[in-house]
């Protein structure tokens, strides 16, 4: 797979998608105000991408991770 | 009336399956759901069927539009699951899948507690047993967390309606207001949910069993405990709050995965959210969104599930860290896997297009900001796990020499089949709308909800493209609630179990060796006394036990001789009295 050339067609095709929602107007269903500002999931869908995985990198790497035989280690201590 | 159960083509179906010949069972097995569509087909909302039982009339059967919402779709992925496990040769796992299938069933249209109990239970033994025909593995040990976990949740429930029927005179299930014994009913069902902290038996389990029952166990438990919540507990505010947190939770802790299926787990935990929040919202807008999502969700995720075991089915492999460019070998997976990604993602033309927005649609339009946002939140990372990591991984990772098996046409055909119901419904909304409980009157394809959707989707996949370096996977274990009795369960055993067996084995001991003693003494009491003669020392009968000596009543018995001498003596004596004392 050649990735530039993946890569630039994926950052085309969401700018031109980011842009778009500049220029379109309609009956918008939320009442918050998040859903009047142009452009507004497209920043979401960024940003919350990136924060949700470096929240989850950091969950993991400071608390939740363990090597793989976490539990079957304690079992060996048991018996 | 009616007067056939649904669930019993299934049922019935799980009780011969043993009796026909071998190469008859595949067919058994999806003729069997096949039959219990066919029958829901004929039922017309309203129907009833009762029993009496007791003083109590049990409603084994209820049907409306809600229950065969339910209804359909479990049979319809029991039917593309067993399509899916057509080459089995496995006894044990067809009949559980079948008997598992069909107490979902049974669930989502009993019309009293006890028939829902009753069903409820039939699904949790059926579906660890599902677990335990791994036979490999963490299956054992998982399946039996699974099981434990589900006994004790339904043993909650059970509580919880004896206190139901006590308190209200009926065993009728409707809806439940917020008194005493609805809380135990609520936790027994939040465990089936998988509503955090009660979640940890999925993430733990699913990704043990075989890989077709994972396809089954993906769809019925959790989506009968949505079921179960729509109908006792719809408009509770805090299933607005658990449903919310749980669509983040999943989606957290399914970044961190590196196991396929659990990862698709954790994204069940999620999903389920969804439903869950849709049902807290409790309008009509919300339950038709959950529903509906449930409805999609079974679809496409047993589709995933599919996707996911033809991986593990092929190469023998499970885990991102292990597996890597399988474009290769095993594109056509690839193709029907993104179909059921784009469908939980939310992607345009497909199911969970027209179903999971519905819900985020009804939180909007019932001031719930800030719900709506987690949820297009939880949506994100659903797209950034499911539909961007895992496929990137699996099919397009490092080079690494895995030998990949052929994939049974039967596999093939249910993922074709499960896409093209998946495509089906995203492109018809109206005709999937129309199974729904409540009338529908909401727009998928509004141009600006479109582009929204498309705007999510398109920078969250940029995103994923930065950071696509960093979503490395690695080869770690994550710590989940599971944790707790994880931790506590060798030291429980410890304490609990082995202290104690200890303390009944040496009472046992004591009490033999107490009671051998008895009977020795009772067979020679004299031994007490120590009156035992020599002789027992040359005897060879017993080497081991040399003081036992049996009491033989010979030992202590005179001689015949001694007998006669006396009886002699005594007519020597007679006859000398009588030569003296004779009269003359």
């Amino acid at each position: 797979m050649n990735g530039k050339r993946t890569f630039q067609f994926a950052l085309a095709l969401a700018l031109a998608v980011g842009a778009e929602s500049l220029f379109l107007s309609g009956e918008h269903h939320g009442t918050a105000w998040w859903s009047n500002v142009p452009g507004f999931f497209a920043f979401f869908g960024f940003f919350v991408c990136l924060g949700l995985a470096f929240f989850a990198k950091a969950l993991g790497k400071h608390w939740l991770q363990r090597d793989e035989n976490y539990y079957q280690r304690g079992r060996a201590r048991r018996d | 009336m009616i007067d056939l159960m649904p669930a019993a083509p299934l049922l019935a179906g799980a009780l011969t399956l043993p009796l026909v010949p071998r190469a008859l069972r595949p067919w058994l097995f999806v003729l069997s759901p096949a039959l219990a569509f066919v029958l829901l087909t004929q039922l017309d909302p309203g129907a009833t069927l009762t029993w009496p039982f007791l003083r109590y009339e049990l409603v084994l059967s209820r049907v409306d539009r809600l229950s065969l919402a339910f209804g359909y779709v479990f049979t319809l992925v029991a039917c593309l699951g067993a399509i899916y496990g057509f080459h089995l040769r496995d006894l044990g796992q067809q009949v559980a899948a079948l008997l598992y299938a069909g107490a979902a069933v049974g669930v989502v249209f009993a019309g009293d507690w006890l028939t829902l109990y009753v069903f409820w239970e039939i699904m949790a033994v059926a579906s660890a047993w599902l677990i335990f025909t791994a036979r490999a593995g963490q299956s054992g040990q998982a399946g039996m967390r699974y099981l434990f976990f589900h006994l004790l949740g339904g043993g909650v429930l059970l509580a919880g309606i004896i206190w139901q029927a006590h308190e209200s005179g009926s065993l009728a299930f409707n809806r439940l207001d917020s008194a005493g014994p609805a809380w135990p009913i609520l936790l027994g069902f939040a465990v089936n949910a998988a509503i955090p902290p009660l979640h940890p038996w999925l993430a733990d389990a699913y990704p043990e069993a075989p890989v077709t029952g994972s396809v089954f166990l993906s769809a019925f438990t959790t989506k009968a405990a949505v079921y179960a919540l729509a109908r006792g507990f719809p408009g509770s505010d805090l299933l607005v709050v658990a449903g919310t947190l749980m669509a983040l939770y999943g989606v957290v802790f399914a970044i961190l995965e590196n196991d396929i299926r659990r990862i698709l787990s954790y994204h069940i935990v999620s999903q389920v959210g969804y439903m869950v929040a849709g049902i807290g919202i409790g309008t009509e807008a919300a339950l038709n969104g959950a529903t509906a999502h449930a409805f999609a969700h079974i679809l496409y995720k047993g589709l995933l599930f599919m996707a996911a075991g033809a991986v593990v089915h092929a190469t023998g492999r499970r885990k991102l860290s292990e597996l890597g460019d399988l474009i290769g070998s095993l594109p056509g997976v690839l193709v029907f896997y993104m179909f059921g990604a784009l469908s939980i993602s939310g992607f345009p033309l497909l199911s969970g297009f027209v179903s999971k927005w519905l819900v985020v649609h009804a939180a909007e339009l019932d001031h719930h900001d800030w719900v709506a946002l987690l949820l297009g939140v939880a949506s994100v990372g659903t797209f950034l796990s499911v539909g961007l990591k895992l496929p990137y991984f699996t099919w397009f990772g490092p080079r690494r020499a895995i030998r990949t098996d052929s994939i049974p046409l039967g596999m093939y055909s249910a993922m074709a089949l499960a896409s093209a119901i998946n495509l089906a419904i995203g492109l018809r909304p109206d005709l999937f709308y129309h199974v729904l409980f409540f009338a529908v009157d909401y727009r998928p394809y509004a141009p600006l909800h479109l582009m929204e959707t498309a705007e999510i989707l398109a920078f969250t996949g940029l995103a994923f493209w930065f950071l696509r370096r960093r979503m490395n996977p690695k080869a770690a274990l994550t710590l989940d609630v599971d944790w707790f009795y994880r931790k506590a369960a060798p030291w429980l055993r410890r304490n609990v179990v082995l202290t104690v067996n200890d303390f009944f084995a040496a009472m046992d001991a004591l009490t033999l060796a107490g009671a051998r003693q008895l009977c020795r003494l009772g067979a020679n009491p004299l031994a007490l006394f120590d009156l035992a003669d020599d002789n027992h020392r040359t005897s060879k009968r017993r080497p081991t036990d040399a003081k036992f000596r049996p009491y033989d009543a010979d030992r202590y018995r005179g001689p015949v001789g001694v007998a006669l001498l006396i009886i002699l003596g005594f007519f020597v004596l007679l006859l000398g009295l009588s030569l003296f004392m004779s009269p003359r």
